[in-house]
């Protein structure tokens, strides 16, 4: 992978959230580069402080302290119609439980996501992306855990932004579905050049990424580099590592 | 687009709960349509009546003034237009009912002229002699004892028994809704027999030839209707003034003008308690409603959905049971009008009782109807709103628990079953809302 501008430049970034008479550090000075067409995991235990990283990232929550900026703009200076609208174009998120909205078809989910972009693609061909077109008029309730995150990928993809972002996306699922599912994210990476961000507890999934950063206790602890990511139909995940 | 798939679908899947607030919203509608409509149809018709027969705004009732006193009340000051007539108690015997029947005679002129307090005629003809024993029925009451144009009936009038000719039969603004003078809540127009006679007839016959026991007058201005009648029983003393005051405070004038009022604080209190009641509820179900929905408000907002298009979502719900219930209660209201007036056209003498279409009424219902829903949906919308994207994510915050009133002062509370103490728990959290819903649950039961 050659080095490549920073997409998203988070800096010394803190959040504290305020618990009564205490103050809970839920970030500490963390600091990461988030590299254009890269993809990333963020490793941490649970309570590490990644899913605050990763809303902060995406324009779901502002720090307390710090600069976080996306290309040239500084989202910890931006309106909350800015963020509303860099959320729109700039980023797909995919969460842990999917967060499919019940009433709607697989096909009308990513919809709602095509509504709301400028420059979408297909709803139709994003879903076959995911291999999930058969499965168009199903809702969520009919549909596998596996196959509703797929749509879930489908749908952050659909509005066609430079980031996608994925809060534990396997975290729900059985071992052998979160990898068909690592590895659509993977061939997003790959194929359409999405810069992807992974969250997870589990280091066993390390191999695939461009690089791993270690996150603990609020603050990046370490961030390793990996030149040849291997595919996650390829990865041997032994049960149990992990957690 | 694709919300407005989901709103339906939701609403859908609670379709009995809106069903029934689309039915109170309807019902409230109905009531304000129905009964404002019925109001105004009334009250037009009774004030075209009033004025076509010149119903007069004052009476002054004495023992016996000579007919040259009306000259000078003409005179007075504020008298528009004044009547001298005669109005007698009568006992009315019928043929085919055994007990006499009250009743009062009232002088008519022998030519047919526009006089104060006129008479419509409806069957037969006006008198054809001046002096005769003619007389011109009240229609309600000879409609109730079949008494037609040509039959006769026997009547005690100042001690002296006439049998007289029904020469035909009028209804008057007077007797829009014939009750007795002496009593009954429940009008009973076989009961109460009034007629009229020439005022010739009826004068000789009550020893006031050239004079009249009842004054009426319509006045120039009416609020200065106390001080007209103070000053013209001043005037008209000395002929032994009975009784003076409004004509509208004649029993079945006083009926009418109460049912008109009626109508029209129904028309405003109904609607206002159904509405304040579906505002109520709908604020309440939205509220579930958001809370329920928190994640799929955050995923939205993750999306990038605006804040205001989420609280338009929320409203929408609202709007769309406003419109649905405004719709229902249109329909609804249109029906109730030409029903009640139906209903009103054969217990009110009066003519020109009709339903008139006011389309404003409708467009302001409709109005009525989705500002309500909307305002009681408008917390709900403008919480979902508000919520941050990354606060709607988590599961929401446990609800602050802490030790209620109740507890410090019940030395046997640490001795209570667990689920009493949830159930007083909760209890004194919500004081307003729990006593209602229990005692609406007792009522419901």
């Amino acid at each position: 992978m050659t080095q490549s501008a920073a997409l998203i430049s988070a800096k010394e970034i803190e959040k504290v959230y305020r618990m009564g008479e205490v103050d809970v550090f839920a970030l500490r000075k963390a600091t990461l580069d988030i590299r254009e067409g890269e993809f990333i995991i963020v490793c941490g235990p649970s309570g590490s402080g990644k899913s605050t990283l990763l809303n902060i990232i995406g324009g779901m929550d502002r720090p307390t302290s710090g600069r976080v900026t996306f290309r040239d703009l500084d989202l910890t200076q931006a309106s909350d119609k800015q963020l509303t609208r860099f959320r729109r174009e700039q980023v797909g998120f995919v969460f842990q439980f999917f967060n499919l909205i019940p009433s709607l078809t697989a096909l009308e989910n990513v919809q709602v996501a095509v509504e709301l972009s400028l420059d979408p693609l297909d709803a139709h061909e994003v879903l076959d992306t995911v291999g999930l077109l058969d499965r168009k008029e199903h809702f969520p309730s009919q549909l596998s855990g596996g196959q509703q995150q797929r749509v879930a990928i489908a749908r952050a993809l659909a509005a066609n932004p430079a980031l996608i972002l994925c809060d534990e996306p396997t975290g729900a699922i059985d071992t052998a579905t979160g990898k068909s599912v690592l590895q659509t994210l993977f061939e997003l990476n790959r194929n359409m050049k999405k810069t992807v961000v992974v969250i997870t507890h589990d280091p066993s999934v390390r191999d695939i990424a461009h690089r791993v950063a270690y996150i603990q206790d609020g603050s990046i602890s370490r961030i390793v580099e990996n030149d040849s990511p291997v595919a996650p139909k390829d990865l041997d995940i032994s049960e149990g590592e992990g957690e | 687009m694709i919300l407005f798939r989901k709103l339906i679908r939701e609403m859908w899947s609670k379709k009995g709960a809106l069903l029934a607030l689309i039915v109170v919203t309807a019902v409230g509608i109905a009531s304000y349509i129905g009964f404002g409509s019925v109001y105004l149809d009334l009250d037009a018709a009774r004030r075209a009546y009033f004025d076509a027969q010149n119903l007069a705004h004052i009476k002054v009732s004495l023992k016996r003034a000579p007919n040259w006193t009306l000259e000078q009340v003409a005179e007075a000051s504020n008298i528009a237009r004044v009547r001298g007539r005669i109005k007698s108690p009568a006992l009315v015997h019928l043929k085919n009912v055994r007990m006499p029947i009250t009743g009062t005679a009232i002088s008519m002129p022998f030519e047919r002229r526009s006089v104060l307090n006129d008479v419509v005629l409806e069957t037969g003809t006006w008198f054809t002699a001046r002096n005769e024993e003619q007389a011109i029925v009240n229609n309600s009451f000879a409609e109730a004892n079949g008494l037609r144009p040509g039959d006769t009936f026997k009547a005690l009038i100042n001690g002296k028994q006439h049998t007289l000719e029904v020469i035909g039969t009028a209804s008057s603004p007077e007797y829009v809704y014939l009750i007795s003078p002496d009593g009954g809540f429940a009008p009973d127009p076989s009961r109460f027999g009034v007629f009229y006679l020439t005022t010739d007839f009826l004068a000789d016959n009550t020893e006031l030839t050239g004079a009249y026991n009842q004054l009426l007058a319509t006045l120039r201005d009416r609020s200065r209707t106390d001080i007209t009648v103070t000053r013209l029983e001043n005037m008209l003393d000395r002929y032994g003034v009975v009784d003076a005051g409004q004509v509208s405070d004649e029993p079945s004038v006083r009926y009418l003008l109460d049912e008109l009022k009626g109508l029209d604080i129904s028309g405003k209190i109904m609607p206002v308690i159904f509405l304040l009641f579906v505002a109520l509820i709908l604020n309440v179900l939205m509220g579930r409603y958001v809370r329920q929905q928190r994640t799929v408000i955050g995923t939205l907002k993750a999306l990038g959905t605006s804040s205001a298009a989420i609280a338009l979502h929320y409203a929408l719900f609202g709007a769309i049971v406003g419109m649905f219930g405004g719709l229902a209660g249109c329909g609804l209201g249109y029906m109730l009008q030409t029903a009640m007036l139906d209903t009103y056209r054969q217990f009110y003498q009066m003519p020109g009782i009709a339903a008139t279409f006011r389309m404003s009424f409708f467009t302001t219902s409709m109005a009525i109807a989705v500002v309500v829903c909307v305002v009681g949906s408008l917390r709900a919308s403008i919480k979902a709103a508000y919520l941050p994207p990354a606060t709607a994510m988590k599961p929401p915050v446990p609800p602050a628990g802490s030790r209620t009133l109740l507890e410090r002062f019940v030395p046997f509370w640490p001795r209570l079953p667990f689920q009493l103490k949830m159930a007083f728990r909760s209890l004194a959290r919500n004081p307003v809302r729990s006593p209602g819903s229990a005692s609406l649950w007792q009522l419901h039961r």
